[in-house]
């Protein structure tokens, strides 16, 4: 993990801005839409303690939580489901580095930051409950800025998820792939053959790749950004709109096989910090690997290649959202399949003529 | 391409790119005020109307008050901040001994319009929340953060989500 003087810059700066973002891939927006996609709630390893992880990798993902030279964490978002409202149930958060082997490092040299026992409200009403949860931690946890990490939750074992009488237990909400072959007609719609993009540490540190999402995240203070996949045959975001963008995994992996998927894309930046400024979008062939890169008056480091750096447009946000359309379905040739793209947003003040850069995204074709 | 040069020419892309973003912002004269949501109410907001509806989360104050109400705990010693600035502009105590939490009023959901509190609520696990009027619980931790090598604080703020069935066992 790279420490530097940016940091202590970085931490004397967390004053001066309030609100956070959570780094949530999922395929809708948690916090500005009603929630569809969700295929069920999940916990990581059936009934058992386990933890659950989605895997930041900078394959994938770069910047998430970069505030310019610095990257932190200043807090954790999950939807969570509680089959009895009467108990209480706990939980940790939990952020590891990756092994050399690119899974968790479950070593105690591996642990990024960990808060042990929480837990969540009673409800008198008693019930299956579901509870929208956000935990800010007064001071902020330093990620790596230039490797891969896991965020997440461990869950202690519960015999009574989910069909103990009472039924009971903690679990979060989650977006099954394609690929699992659940009855769920709504979740992830990346194309079949893509990766698991989530992890299970089993109670005796076993990995499990997972096969689904979760809407769980690192609240971060830099906009953030997501690709949608946009399948125009498919209603797996279940908001009633066949080829409804959906911005987790379908984003990462499209379908342009043309047998018969021909995925579209386009690009979604969120900023509770800046909700109303104007999102503006680029697009890069490869990942910047020079040394950190700041465009000032801007926040943030440019994580997309700046030789191939093509600027793509700008969109206005509704209630700190912004969606911009790339490609149209269709238009993308099966001959660049194994291509990969990558994309960064900026939340632009027009204002003060500064903002913010969000996270980058590849999209893997 | 040096990485200077790289930057420079970046820079150039990106300068060009919020001159023209922000003229067009001019013409349209769209950045005076901030863009209300589509339909004026929040998803979080419909759901917790729609569990009101329903009767699964208590609605209002008169219904939060029966036994589970409990006194807030007393907050520790320490210099940092043992109150909890409200977005009201109001200050309560934190809870559970917690000091120097983030604001309350630093964190409240963008999306939810403020709720104000309307009783305390001790959790079989023996921790204090906090009730606001549309069934919201917020509270207030210590916990320990071996990166820090002390107890930090929380603040914690568990909306009310739909309920949502599990996942069949054969998966």
């Amino acid at each position: 993990m790279k420490a530097s003087p940016y940091v202590a810059l970085a931490l004397l700066g967390t004053g001066l801005v309030a609100q956070n973002n959570p780094f949530v891939v999922f395929p809708q927006d948690p916090e500005r839409q009603a929630v569809t996609s969700a295929s069920y709630v999940r916990r990581p390893d059936w009934n058992r303690q386990a933890e659950g992880f989605q895997e930041v990798s900078t394959d994938w993902f770069r910047g998430v939580g970069n505030l310019g030279g610095a990257a932190l964490a200043f807090g954790f978002y999950h939807w969570a489901g509680d089959l009895d409202a009467l108990t209480a149930e706990s939980y940790d958060i939990i952020l590891r580095t990756a092994d050399a082997q690119g899974q968790p490092d479950t070593s105690p040299a591996g642990v990024i930051v960990e808060v042990t026992n929480l837990s969540l409200p009673t409800d008198p009403a008693g019930g299956n409950a579901g509870w929208i949860v956000t935990d800010t931690f007064a001071t902020p946890a330093i990620l790596p800025t230039d490797a891969t990490w896991f965020q997440g939750l461990r869950l202690p074992a519960n015999p009574a998820w989910p069909s103990g009488t009472p039924a009971d237990g903690h679990s979060i909400w989650s977006a099954d792939t394609l690929s699992i072959g659940t009855p769920a007609t709504v979740g992830e719609n990346a194309r079949l053959n893509a990766p698991p993009v989530t992890w299970a540490v089993t109670a005796n540190g076993s990995f499990l790749q997972t096969e689904w999402t979760y809407i769980m995240g690192t609240l971060v203070q830099h906009p953030t950004m997501h690709i949608g996949g946009i399948d125009p045959s498919s209603s797996r975001t279940g908001s009633g709109i066949v080829g409804d963008p959906s911005y987790g995994m379908a984003g990462l992996f499209p379908d342009i096989s043309g047998a018969p998927r021909s995925d579209g894309l386009d690009l979604r930046i969120q900023d509770n910090v800046m909700p109303n400024g104007i999102g503006v979008f680029f697009g890069a062939a490869g990942w910047w690997n020079g040394p950190a890169t700041q465009i000032l008056p801007f926040t943030g480091d440019i994580q997309v290649d700046l030789t191939t750096l093509v600027p793509i447009g700008f969109a206005l946000p509704v209630n700190g959202a912004a969606t911009l359309p790339i490609v149209t379905p269709g238009s993308l040739s099966p001959a660049l399949m194994g291509s990969e793209f990558m994309f960064q947003g900026m939340m632009f003040d027009p204002a003060t003529g500064g903002g913010a850069l969000s996270n980058a995204q590849v999209t893997s074709l | 391409m040096s990485s200077d040069g790289a930057a420079l020419r970046a820079a150039g892309a990106l300068v060009a790119l919020m001159a023209v973003a922000g003229l067009a912002a001019w013409s349209l004269g769209v950045f005076a005020a901030a863009a209300p949501p589509p339909d004026g109410t929040s998803a979080h907001e419909q759901t917790v109307r729609n569990k009101a509806q329903d009767g699964s989360v208590p609605a209002a104050k008169a219904d939060l008050r029966p036994s589970h109400e409990v006194a807030p705990s007393a907050a520790s010693s320490d210099s940092a901040p043992a109150t909890l600035l409200l977005p009201d502009g109001s200050e309560v105590p934190t809870l559970n001994g917690a000091t120097g939490a983030k604001p309350l009023a630093d964190v409240w959901p963008k999306q939810r319009p403020w709720s104000p509190i309307v009783g305390v609520e001790r959790s079989t696990l023996g921790v204090d929340w906090y009730v606001h009027a549309d069934g919201t619980r917020t509270t207030t931790q210590m916990r320990w953060r071996a990166d820090l090598g002390r107890d930090d604080a929380l603040t914690r703020i568990a909306e009310v989500a739909p309920d949502q069935p599990a996942v069949p066992r054969s998966k």
